[in-house]
């Protein structure tokens, strides 16, 4: 079964999604004849106009409620419509795993965009942050729109970075003009140093980076507090330390661990902090459901309860 | 006793805006507390609130993953405890349900002696469409659970987009005051005024206690929760000039069903004009803004039409409109009357018998709305007459 790519555009109401999708589809370098299925799961101001796009077929579809992402009847579109390729303008107010757990298994996701309007970000990603964690967190690139000189681009680069440090960022002014966010986010431990020590407050930072980008820790030592986790999901000789990270607020609080080899394994209760120093590898566990970073525990001892026991991912 | 009041509002809808205003307007020398449980408001209207010398407690349930009851209700006890204050303002979050809470704070209520207030939901003007269907879970239940709807930015939104606003808003909240006029047109007591009618309260509080029941039989539990409504001085008609009159005249608000007597000791007509009117308001719901619910002996002669309407008029327009009245094509109209906005930013206040026609300029109003009474009226001529 030939693949079919996937585009994705995501973004709160209003974000500008259908005009930046209309532009893109207006550019005669993406839309030369190509067969697209174009999947609206949001219903804007703005609306589409066609007639513009210079090449090949659009079939527009509308999406009513997330209850119609379904395997069967993405296929069906697809088929009815001969798409090639898929452009979907997602509802702000969805998660992502609505879609993508959702997809026929040839749609790939090819590119994922985020736009956002500059003016009402800020406040939106206060009051629904776990919406902006889903959209920001997997995007490549977070357009923001409306941004004139009086927005404060340091915020918004502050709340994207909060969810996303690999995202691209770019600011786009009323009058059409791109700038390009170059600010460097420098992690608070050298992924160089001969041992990487973690502080107590940024393991969350630490766990994203390393699930992230686990090529990065291979063969290199870490050392970390944490709390320890005994579950039968990890095999024998092995436990779960880990720390309670919160994304969003007290209701999402929820244990992330890395799966540790030790002798003493087994002798660490549940919750009891310990300081762990270990060597990381890249290895099969069923727990990450495919290749993960283990930890091989070269010292673990007791330690002082950190100062906030719980960590947030930034 | 403390009195407190809601301010709902999907984020950006101008709540602390007005909050701002009725602050400063209408609630001098009032011992005031602010709850905020909306991120990222407070920060900008902090100094405000110090000057005004208004407590502002922050709640840290905001976010639309949280579940808001259960810390809500704590945190409003200690501030009832700790400042006993005149009057507490809840601005929850913009991504919340109003009706949740309006559930803590009358668990609250149970148990402290508090007065429930307004329940109030800010709603954009330009977004009720898209709201309506986007972020319906929380605009939807703002609506339709608010006591008043107040509109924000009307004066940048064209006509048509305002009318649609206000069709979708009735057809969430057919009880609730609206709001259309712009807020710098309205002294603030005007809006406390209209968000301040209590039957529309009870009502909500009814409501609620009903779904919270399970209740199926709406409809008539809804008629009944509003039968004691009837006799109360402060009835929620939106028809507020007709209720003034007829206080006057009768001494009891005119949605009293025992007026029936007085009316036909009086002068007959009138008399029978104003009673009929209330009753077929009911038949004719929909339209109407009355609230006065809970009669059910219909008058099969007399009918009312009533209707809000932003449409603005000039007084020519209006007396060309009353005089056709008395042409006989729209029926027999006995009665007619109303309050509009003016083409030149004026309010006009109009008032006709058969025969004679009182078109005046009067201070604005929260809403136009127009009422006809009379026999036989053909509903779609008047609607064609008065442009609505």
């Amino acid at each position: 079964m030939k693949t079919i790519p996937v585009y994705l555009f995501t973004g709160f109401l209003e974000s500008g999604k259908t005009t930046f999708i209309q532009e893109t589809l207006e550019d005669p370098r993406f839309s030369a004849d190509e067969k697209t299925l174009l999947l609206l799961c949001e219903e804007g101001e703005v609306e589409f106009d066609l007639s513009k796009v210079p090449g090949g077929t659009v079939t527009v579809e509308t999406i009513e409620s997330k209850d119609e992402l379904t395997q069967e009847y993405l296929r069906n579109l697809a088929a009815k419509s001969h798409a090639d390729r898929v452009l979907v303008e997602y509802n702000g107010m969805w998660m992502l795993s609505d879609l993508l757990s959702n997809m026929p298994k040839n749609w790939q996701l090819y590119q994922n965009i985020m736009l956002a309007d500059a003016t009402t970000f800020p406040q939106y990603s206060l009051n629904m942050r776990s919406l902006v964690i889903d959209k920001a967190g997997p995007a490549e690139m977070i357009i923001f729109n409306r941004c004139a000189d009086d927005v404060d681009r340091m915020e918004l680069h502050r709340l994207v970075r909060e969810a996303s440090r690999r995202a691209e960022i770019s600011y786009e002014a009323p009058d059409g003009t791109v700038d390009y966010d170059e600010l460097e986010d420098p992690l608070p431990f050298d992924k160089e140093a001969e041992l990487i020590k973690i502080a107590d407050d940024d393991f969350g930072l630490w766990y994203t980076d390393i699930t992230d980008n686990p090529q990065d820790y291979t063969g290199k030592r870490v050392q970390f507090k944490a709390q320890a986790c005994q579950t039968p999901r990890v095999p024998k000789g092995c436990f779960a330390p880990g720390r309670f990270l919160m994304t969003c607020c007290v209701e999402d609080i929820t244990f992330v661990g890395l799966v540790c080899k030790s002798e003493t394994a087994a002798s660490w209760h549940n919750r009891e902090w310990i300081t762990v120093t270990a060597r990381v590898k890249q290895e099969y566990q069923a727990i990450y459901n495919g290749k993960g970073p283990v930890l091989v525990a070269e010292s673990i001892t007791p330690a002082e309860k950190a100062k906030n026991e719980v960590v947030t991912p930034y | 006793m403390t009195r407190i009041d809601i301010f709902s509002g999907f984020l950006g809808a101008g709540k602390t805006t007005l909050i701002k205003k009725l602050i400063a307007e209408a609630f001098t020398g009032e011992k005031l507390v602010l709850i905020e449980n909306e991120f990222g408001e407070i920060g900008i209207d902090g100094g405000f609130m110090k000057d005004a010398g208004i407590e502002v407690t922050e709640m840290n349930s905001g976010c639309i993953c949280c579940s808001l009851v259960g810390d809500f209700s704590t945190a409003l006890e200690k501030v009832i405890h700790e400042y006993q204050p005149d009057r507490i303002l809840i601005e929850p979050s913009g991504v919340g349900k109003l009706s949740d809470v309006i559930r803590a704070v009358e668990q609250v209520a149970e148990k402290n002696e508090v007065m429930l207030g307004s329940f109030v939901a800010v709603a954009d003007a330009g977004k009720a469409k898209l709201y309506e269907k986007n972020f319906g879970e929380f605009y939807n239940d703002q609506i339709e659970h608010a006591s008043a709807i107040i509109l924000s930015r009307t004066q940048t939104v064209p006509q048509d987009k305002l009318e649609t606003a206000l069709h979708i808003l009735r057809s969430h909240n057919p009880h609730a005051t609206i709001i259309t006029t712009p807020w710098e047109q309205l002294p603030a007591e005007k809006i406390t005024e209209v968000m301040n009618q209590p039957a529309a309260i009870e009502r909500e509080l009814h409501e609620l206690l009903h779904e919270a029941e399970h209740c199926h039989n709406h409809e008539q539990e809804h008629h009944h929760g509003h039968g004691h409504h009837d006799h109360d001085e402060n009835c929620s008609c939106g028809c507020h000039d007709e209720h003034k009159e007829h206080d006057h005249r009768h001494g009891e608000c005119c949605c009293d069903d025992h007026d029936h007597e007085h009316d036909y000791e009086e002068e007959h007509h009138h008399g029978h004009e104003h009673d009929h009117a209330h009753e077929h308001h009911h038949e004719h719901g929909e339209e109407c803004s009355c609230g006065c619910h809970g009669h059910h002996h219909a008058d099969d002669v007399f009918a009312s039409w009533g209707v809000e309407t932003i449409r603005k008029y000039t007084a020519e327009q209006l007396k060309a409109a009353l005089k056709a009245l008395d042409e006989g094509s729209y029926g027999t109209v006995l009665r007619a009357k109303g309050i509009v906005a003016g083409q030149d930013g004026n309010w006009l206040y109009f008032d006709h018998v058969p025969g004679e026609a009182d078109v005046r300029t009067g201070s604005a109003d929260v809403i136009g709305r127009l009422c006809v009474i009379g026999a036989e009226l053909d509903e779609a001529a008047l609607k064609t007459l008065f442009e609505v």
